[in-house]
């Protein structure tokens, strides 16, 4: 009986004791190691980056060209959702990926804090002058400190989408787009049309994100001699003047209303109320082209740039975002990471590269990728994305303040533009509103300081 | 071998002090490490290390700059004075998570106990009516939240459009800051069935003969409701409103879903801020202090609920 009663007990230690090895086991194993290599005598790249669906495909084919036209390493992609913070805890957990797809607003936040390598280091001397030959904007996008932390492989441009049919509708010449804010005022007042009870039917232009249309106005919110934010100027105040005068005039409940009305905003697809007729000018990127192309092949529409300001205005301005690739300074293998986005961005082979933004519809990230055939074929085929090609050389081209609070900033003026839209505050109050936070917040991180 | 139902008995009839006389000695059953040790191991793991650690972890960090990349680095009260004087998105975040509690607690309590009292009734398939009542409080909160975003929608939402059937034009909801928190208020109403069913269960485990007593004196429906119902049901409102309490200032995915704060604040609920803080600024220390701030304002608050209790909670014993 003694016998078989200690048996019980050591059965069920060892039962336990197994199962919390096998459980540890289980959460200790990297997923990503079972993964059976193709290349499994070459040195192995992770990419991490967040493409899902059908852009994923795209993703997938670059990596399997890469590894067929190269025999030193193997990139192993990994489409993950909420990668930034999955990224911040490998960083911390000293297991990051080797390179990493982006679009948000890390870049200084992530430098200041040496978890990004500058790729400076790692580029050769005809790399370098690969890239000082890239697009000014391209330079600039990844820029910190001095330093640059990464190749914008997607950028995103933005310009003025129109409907010609709406122009003939109400008198006006489709071939002449406006030049200046007080053309498209002038047009946009005819194109509006509004019921006898004020509620709005189509909008012409309605300027309601403060950031989209700063840049149209002067040399925006940063000035990057000194350094600083330069958020309430003159010429930013004429911008949000001009911005509130439309809420002024067509009442800002209607205004609420009506794009309300449109349940996915501006980032619907097949809803985007461009397509539906509901505005006659749209501030968009060049990514809709394809999308029109796709779901309303019929439609009738043309692409200008955003008219600059008649006081000091910016032609061929407009605030750039866009998806970069990156490698975490604690990378196992950062000379693959490089080699890999080199290879990818065209820095090495613009013309084998060219191919990679056509079936991303990314703009191109220097003359060399636009001028390919491949990309020239391209154009043929989409003629509207000339307009967007052509405001690449443009110095005007503004990328977010390279601030290490920029996620903040975003946020702040997103809040700030609804102010300003729903009349809470004047022009001259948004703009205070806005600096006087950005001010807390960078004596927040000053005080923050050990 | 003896019988094991005869040693049971035999046990039993035993005085205490034979029983443990009759048992191993205690440095006996102490030997090595007791079966239970095992089996309650892995919630032990997770407690000390996923919860206990944590939770002392973040008072740590609440007095260090630390942003997850890097290690912490102390700098005292530094994160506490930012919030409480430099800050004011930390009170305004207060501010939005205060009147949604204030007005979303009674209307929640008030709304529980009128379906309860209601679904209390005994009529013919009351069944099929609370179970048609409680089924919103199951239904995730994320697609209750997506849900909510066309009903509030003010051209094509429900809401808006039977208010413009009895001429009433609606409001702009939850895209105009001074309607966006009683949207969410509005909303809130949709989990009452959660409530409700606590509710429900007070008012059947009422004695009938408090109410039987009542009708023999000849008080009415409102009378029994005011003065029998209400008093007995005291102990379970108690409990509603201290975890309905916790649950208002812990409010997050409406808001995170459904508007992120906007506009204009109007919708920045502690959580939501503090979430943004941390993942989104990268300001983790700075979250922690105000998670622990967090903490202190409903260890009060629970406190002082507490202790108003003996005046206005009736246990059925008292």
């Amino acid at each position: 009986m003694k016998v078989t009663k200690i048996n019980i007990k050591l059965f069920l230690k060892c039962l336990l004791g197994i199962a919390l090895i096998n459980g540890f086991i289980i959460l200790l194993i990297d997923p990503a190691a079972r993964v059976e290599r193709k290349y499994p005598d070459r040195e192995k790249v992770v990419f991490w980056h967040m493409w899902t669906g059908e852009w994923k495909k795209v993703i997938d084919r670059i990596v399997d060209e890469f590894n067929e036209n190269q025999n030193k390493y193997e990139v192993s992609s990994l489409s993950l959702a909420n990668g930034d913070m999955k990224f911040l805890l490998s960083t911390a957990g000293g297991d990051p990926p080797d390179v990493m797809a982006q679009w948000n607003c890390v870049i200084p936040a992530w430098a200041k804090r040496k978890a990004l390598m500058p790729l400076d280091s790692l580029m050769s001397d005809e790399d370098k002058k690969a890239f000082e030959e890239t697009y000014p904007v391209i330079q600039k996008i990844c820029h910190f400190e001095g330093k640059n932390y990464g190749i914008c492989v997607g950028l995103n441009i933005y310009a003025l989408f129109y409907r010609p049919s709406h122009f003939e509708e109400v008198g006006l010449d489709p071939n002449k787009t406006p030049k200046t804010i007080s053309e498209l005022n002038e047009m946009s007042e005819k194109l509006y049309k509004v019921a006898p009870d004020g509620k709005i039917q189509r909008v012409g232009i309605y300027p309601n994100h403060i950031q989209q249309w700063i840049p149209s106005f002067g040399p925006g919110m940063y000035d990057y001699d000194s350094k600083q934010m330069t958020i309430v100027t003159p010429n930013n105040l004429r911008c949000l003047e001009w911005m509130q005068s439309f809420p002024k005039k067509y009442g800002v409940k209607n205004l609420t209303f009506f794009e309300s009305s449109f349940q996915n905003g501006y980032s619907g697809t097949l809803d985007w109320p461009f397509i539906t007729g509901g505005y006659s000018f749209m501030v968009d990127g060049q990514w809709r082209i394809e999308q029109l192309a796709k779901y309303a092949p019929d439609l009738d529409y043309r692409i200008c740039p955003l008219p600059a300001a008649d006081e000091d205005g910016r032609p061929n301005a407009c605030l750039c975002n866009g998806n970069f690739l990156l490698i975490p300074s604690s990378a196992k293998c950062p000379e693959g990471a490089w080699a890999f986005m080199r290879y990818w961005s065209g820095i090495a082979n613009p013309d084998n590269a060219a191919k990679y933004y056509t079936w991303g519809g990314w703009m191109p990230i220097s003359p060399a990728v636009t001028n390919a055939a491949v990309f020239q074929e391209y154009l043929t085929k989409y003629p509207q994305w000339k307009t967007f090609v052509d405001l690449l050389p443009s110095e005007n081209l503004q990328v977010w303040p390279p601030v290490v609070y920029q996620n903040f900033l975003l946020d702040r003026i997103a809040t700030f533009s609804s102010v300003l839209t729903s009349m809470s505050k004047s022009p001259k109050e948004t703009l205070e509103g806005l600096r006087d936070m950005v001010t807390q917040e960078e004596e927040r991180i000053k005080r923050g300081q050990p | 071998m003896q019988n094991p139902r005869e040693t049971t008995l035999a046990i039993a009839s035993q005085t205490p002090r034979r029983v443990a006389e009759s048992l191993p000695p205690m440095n006996k059953r102490r030997k090595g490490i007791s079966p239970g040790w095992w089996f309650i191991s892995p919630w032990l793991f997770g407690f000390v290390f996923l919860t206990a650690l944590p939770f002392l972890a973040s008072l740590y960090l609440s007095f260090c700059q630390y942003d997850v990349i890097s290690p912490p680095r102390w700098i005292g009260l530094s994160n506490y004075e930012n919030l409480f004087l430099h800050d004011p998105l930390f009170w305004k975040s207060i501010w939005n998570t205060f009147v949604y509690a204030v007005f979303a607690l009674p209307l929640g309590t008030v709304a529980g106990i009128t379906l309860a009292l209601l679904l209390s009734l005994d009529l013919r398939g009351m069944s099929v009516y609370r179970t048609i009542f409680f089924l919103p409080s199951i239904v995730p909160l994320v697609a209750t939240s997506l849900l909510w975003v066309w009903i509030l929608n003010p051209q094509i939402g429900l809401i808006n459009n039977l208010l413009e059937m009895v001429g009433i034009s609606g409001p702009p909801w939850l895209v105009s800051p001074v309607w966006s928190k009683p949207a969410l208020i509005l909303m809130s109403i949709w989990g009452v069935g959660g409530s409700m069913i606590i509710y429900l269960a007070g008012i059947k485990d009422i004695p009938t003969f408090l109410h039987e007593a009542a009708l023999v004196d000849g008080a009415n429906t409102w009378q029994r409701t005011w003065h029998i119902t209400l008093p007995m049901l005291t102990p379970v409102i108690f409990f509603n409103l201290v975890m309905g309490m916790i649950g208002a200032f812990q409010y997050f995915t409406q808001a995170f879903i459904m508007t992120a704060g906007g506009p204009q604040e109007s919708t920045n609920f502690y959580c939501l801020y503090l979430f943004q803080r941390a993942f989104l600024y990268l300001n983790v220390g700075y979250s922690s202090a105000m998670a622990w701030i967090l903490f202190v304002i409903v260890l009060v608050v629970t406190t002082a609920l507490m202790k108003t209790h003996t005046k206005w909670v009736h246990y059925e014993g008292n």
